[in-house]
C-alpha cells in the first residue's frame, strides 16, 4: 500500500498559456500608455508683487538695462534695433558679461506676436546664460517682463534663480 | 539502413517554458518607462522647437494646460474640456489639492501651446498661474534637430 502511495506523482501544472495572457498585458500596455518624453524649457514665474518692487524695477540705470521688443510681426527689436534672433546670444552673452550681476533683462511681448517667436527668444536667453555661467557661475538671472496690456504690468521671471533644469 | 536511422531521429520539442518569464520582463519594462495617456487632447498644437530643453521629471508633480486650435480657433484645453482663462485658476488649485504634500512644493505646470498660438493668451494664462502662486512653468517643446 505505502509504495504504491510513493509513485503517485503530482501533475505537472500547465502554464503553456501563461505567454499568451502575458502577451495580452503586454499588449494593453503598449496600447493605454505613452512613451513620448515630456521636454521643455524649464522658467520661473515671479510670485505676485507689491507696489514697491514694481517701482524698484522702474528704477533702473539705462546703461545697466537692455530692452527686447517683440512686435506683433515677430520681429526682434533689442535697444530699439532690429535684431535677428540667432544673434540674440552673442549679444545677451556679451551684454550680461559687461554689466555682471547687476544687469536687467526687459522683455515686452505684443499680444499679437506669435508663441513660437517668443519661444525662439527664450531659448536664445537660456543658452546665453548657460554660456555666461560656465565663466560666472553665480550669475543671477535678472530678467523683467512687460506687457503692454491694460495695466503696466511688470513680470521678474526667474530672479536669482538656477534656471537649467531647476530644481529637482 | 540509413534511412531508417533518419526516420528514427526525432526534433526535440522547443521548450517554451521560458516564454512567459521572458515576456513579463518586456512588460515590466514597459510599465516603468511609459506613463499612462492621461488626457485625450482635442486641440491641435505643435510645440516650438528649441535647443536649451530640459527633461520634465517627476510626472506626479506636473500639471497640464493645452492651448491649441480647434476648428480654426484658439482654445485652451484643461483637463478633457475646452475652458477660458478665468478657469485656469480653479483648475490649478484643484491640481494642486489633489496633490500629495511633497509634490505640492515642486509643483510644475506644463504649457502645452501651439506655434502659431498669439503671446497674450500665453501672457494672460502666466498671469493666472501668477496669482495662484504656481510658478514652476515649462514651456512644453522638442528638441531642434542639428542638421
Amino acid at each position: 500500500m505505502l509504495i504504491k502511495r510513493k509513485e503517485r506523482s503530482v501533475p505537472e501544472l500547465n502554464a503553456t498559456s501563461t505567454a499568451d495572457i502575458s502577451f495580452i498585458l503586454l499588449i494593453l500596455f503598449l496600447v493605454c500608455s505613452s512613451m513620448d518624453v515630456d521636454k521643455g524649457l524649464m522658467r520661473q514665474l515671479p510670485l505676485p508683487e507689491t507696489q514697491e518692487q514694481q517701482e524698484q524695477v522702474t528704477n533702473v540705470e539705462k546703461s545697466k538695462l537692455m530692452t527686447l521688443r517683440l512686435t506683433a510681426d515677430n520681429q526682434l527689436f533689442v535697444d530699439d534695433k532690429l535684431l535677428p534672433v540667432e544673434q540674440l546670444q552673442s549679444r545677451l552673452e556679451e551684454f550680461i558679461c559687461r554689466v555682471g550681476a547687476e544687469h536687467l533683462i526687459s522683455i515686452d511681448a505684443d499680444r499679437q506676436a506669435s508663441y513660437d517667436a517668443y519661444f525662439q527668444m527664450q531659448n536664445e536667453i537660456v543658452a546665453a546664460y548657460r554660456h555666461v555661467r560656465l565663466k560666472y557661475k553665480d550669475m543671477p538671472m535678472r530678467i523683467a517682463e512687460t506687457y503692454n496690456s491694460q495695466v503696466h504690468n511688470t513680470l521678474k521671471e526667474g530672479v536669482g534663480e538656477n534656471l537649467e533644469g531647476g530644481q529637482p | 539502413m540509413r534511412i531508417s536511422r533518419r526516420r528514427l531521429h526525432k526534433v526535440p520539442a522547443l521548450n517554451t517554458a521560458a516564454l512567459p518569464d521572458l515576456i513579463f520582463t518586456v512588460l515590466f519594462f514597459f510599465m516603468i518607462v511609459t506613463h499612462m495617456r492621461k488626457d485625450v487632447v482635442k486641440v491641435q498644437y505643435q510645440v516650438p522647437t528649441g535647443t536649451e530643453l530640459s527633461r520634465l521629471t517627476k510626472k506626479s508633480a506636473v500639471s497640464y494646460i493645452y492651448i491649441g486650435s480647434y476648428h480654426g480657433e484658439t482654445r485652451i484645453q484643461l483637463n478633457d474640456k475646452f475652458a477660458s482663462v478665468d478657469e485656469v485658476q480653479d483648475y490649478i488649485r484643484t491640481e494642486r489639492s489633489q496633490m500629495l504634500p511633497e509634490d505640492q512644493q515642486q509643483m510644475t505646470v506644463s504649457i502645452k501651446a501651439d506655434k502659431d498660438v498669439p503671446m497674450g493668451v500665453i501672457t494672460d494664462v502666466k498671469q493666472s498661474l501668477r496669482e495662484v502662486r504656481a510658478i514652476r512653468i515649462n514651456y512644453s517643446a522638442s528638441q531642434k534637430e542639428n542638421n
